[in-house]
């Protein structure tokens, strides 16, 4: 536990000038159009609060992939601070460990309390120079901590894809999804033409036509059906980050010098 | 301290050691020659874990350095040839480092940053490439770690810093430290180095004490060109011929030249096989 805390000081002490940087940028992208808007009177008069929440989630997924994305290409495989990272001497979980609570969740939580600590600054600024304001990024909204869960299954994707690939770890990782998505829809396509043969048509000749009122009437199917979706949702929430962390673990262990590029 | 035992290690398929033997016990500072491409950094990476061999055995500090066991990592300080540094104040690395190092002693640190006249209120990333090597080097001296390996370590610094390197690395040595210096830089080691390893095609063709040298073969400076059975090597040099010769009895009272040693090692290495016993 010792070591993973000065890995996390460590590392918040040498990203501290990038993450000054970063909300510094987001900071100005809020507050500058919205007192464009104020001057020329244009500001919303009510607006739920989707636009920062809708922020929240466009910064912390998109923003975060790519920070979990870089972070080992930083030091793992860079040639220059490659021989710091191999020969610190901590154990390879710990590493690993280190860089989930980092990524995962400090930087959501991080984010969440400077988003809504920007729009009460905002929108304090709104209420006293024009007179207008929309509400505060809720905290509380059930949708938050919704996406939150969703991040955090779903970089643990892009942690396997940082330790995974040397170099341009974001591009390559969404690149893999895409083909890992396009190859399981045609493999689920076909199991699925299989499985339920009796209320398919033709399948390959006209395309697919499901007979939905035999289908929905059909006990076993819709019993299948429900299996189906909680598989999946087993494989999303209980399975996915586990297999990422574990292979992600091993490449961590394994990694060697001239693996640097 | 180290032992390596029929080491097998390749670049591809390309082999650079084959059945590599290596022992080195605690207590002195090896110095580590070889020309361009002999393997001498991929064998300092090899002994640090940071490379891993395809077969044979190593024990570091008694550990496999492959498995990159933190207790063996935190008693080995490397400084590369090539390295980085954050950009932050000495005190602030001193801060996120020195607790991955037990042993670390300040009194120390401090003395040998003095010894290297940094100034210590500089950005540590703003101090030139020969500061910087400086700064790591007094902060490996002072994390009193078993094993110093140094790869290349007088490159970039001036000239009175090669003599401060030298009195400081030499001062900073005890019975239970190894320092393992690899380098191209002959004349800067000249009476810091001792035993010398040397490494040529992936093979450990010369590991002897200067003394044992010393006993056994006479480096001299001849004005004619040198006959006999007893030469092992000699090159032309300003004023007459650096010599090499067998020199069992003590017939010949010289010290011995480094570089000319090595270059009679690699020019006939079958007169050094094993070393110098």
């Amino acid at each position: 536990m010792r070591n993973i805390l000065l890995l996390l000081k460590k590392q918040v002490y040498e990203d501290k000038k990038g993450l000054i940087i970063y909300a510094s940028v987001v900071f100005g992208l809020i507050l500058i159009p919205n007192l464009v808007m104020g001057f020329f009177g244009k500001l919303p008069s009510s607006q739920d609060d989707m636009g920062y929440l809708g922020l929240f989630g466009n910064l912390l997924f998109a923003g975060g992939f790519i920070m979990v994305s870089i972070t080992y290409a930083q030091e793992m495989y860079s040639k220059v601070k490659q021989h710091a990272w191999l020969m610190l001497p901590v154990h390879a979980h710990e590493k690993l460990i280190a860089k989930v609570i980092y990524h995962a969740i400090i930087y959501p939580l991080v984010l969440l309390i400077f988003i809504f600590a920007s729009s009460v600054i905002i929108e304090g600024l709104n209420a006293v120079l024009f007179s207008s304001s929309t509400p505060f990024l809720d905290m509380t909204d059930l949708a938050v901590w919704k996406m939150i869960l969703n991040y955090l299954i779903l970089q643990s994707v892009f942690l396997l894809g940082a330790t995974y690939f040397k170099s341009a770890n974001f591009v390559k990782t969404v690149l893999s999804v895409m083909v890992v998505s396009i190859v399981l829809s045609i493999i689920l396509a076909l199991i699925a033409r299989v499985v339920y043969a009796p209320y398919a048509q033709v399948m390959f000749h006209g395309g697919i036509s499901i007979d939905e009122t035999t289908f929905i009437m059909n006990t076993n199917a819709m019993n299948l059906l429900e299996t189906y979706e909680v598989i999946g949702k087993t494989i999303y929430w209980a399975l996915l980050a586990p297999f990422c962390l574990v292979v992600s673990y091993f490449r961590i262990r394994e990694v060697e010098a001239k693996d640097a590029v | 301290m180290i032992t390596l035992n029929n080491l097998h290690f390749s670049y591809g398929k390309k082999p650079l050691f084959t059945d590599l033997k290596l022992d080195v016990p605690s207590g002195n500072i090896y110095g580590l020659l070889g020309m361009n491409g002999a393997g001498k950094t991929t064998l300092l990476k090899l002994i640090a874990g940071q490379l891993f061999r395809k077969s044979g055995e190593a024990q570091v500090l008694g550990f496999d350095p492959v498995k990159r066991h933190p207790a063996m990592l935190s008693d080995i300080f490397y400084l590369p040839e090539e390295f980085y540094l954050p950009n932050m104040s000495i005190a602030t690395y001193l801060k996120l480092n020195v607790p991955f190092y037990p042993k670390f002693d300040q009194n120390a640190f401090d003395r040998y940053i003095s010894e290297f006249a940094l100034d210590t209120s500089q950005k540590i990333s703003d101090f030139s490439y020969g500061q910087k090597k400086k700064f790591l080097l007094s902060f490996g001296l002072a994390s009193n770690t078993s094993l110093l390996i140094l790869d290349e370590p007088t490159n970039g610094l001036d000239i009175p810093s090669k003599t401060q390197f030298r009195r400081t690395v030499a001062s900073a040595l005890t019975e239970e430290r190894t320092f393992i210096i690899s380098t191209h830089q002959v004349r800067d080691m000249e009476n810091l180095i001792d035993p010398i390893i040397i490494l040529h095609d992936g093979v450990i063709i010369f590991n002897a004490s200067l003394e044992d040298v010393s006993e056994s073969i006479a480096t001299t400076l001849e004005l004619d060109e040198p006959q006999g059975a007893d030469v092992i090597y000699s090159e032309k040099v300003p004023g007459g011929y650096s010599v090499v010769r067998k020199d069992p009895d003590g017939t010949f009272d010289s010290g011995v030249d480094l570089e000319t040693l090595f270059n009679a090692v690699i020019a006939s290495p079958n007169s050094f096989k094993g070393g110098v016993k």
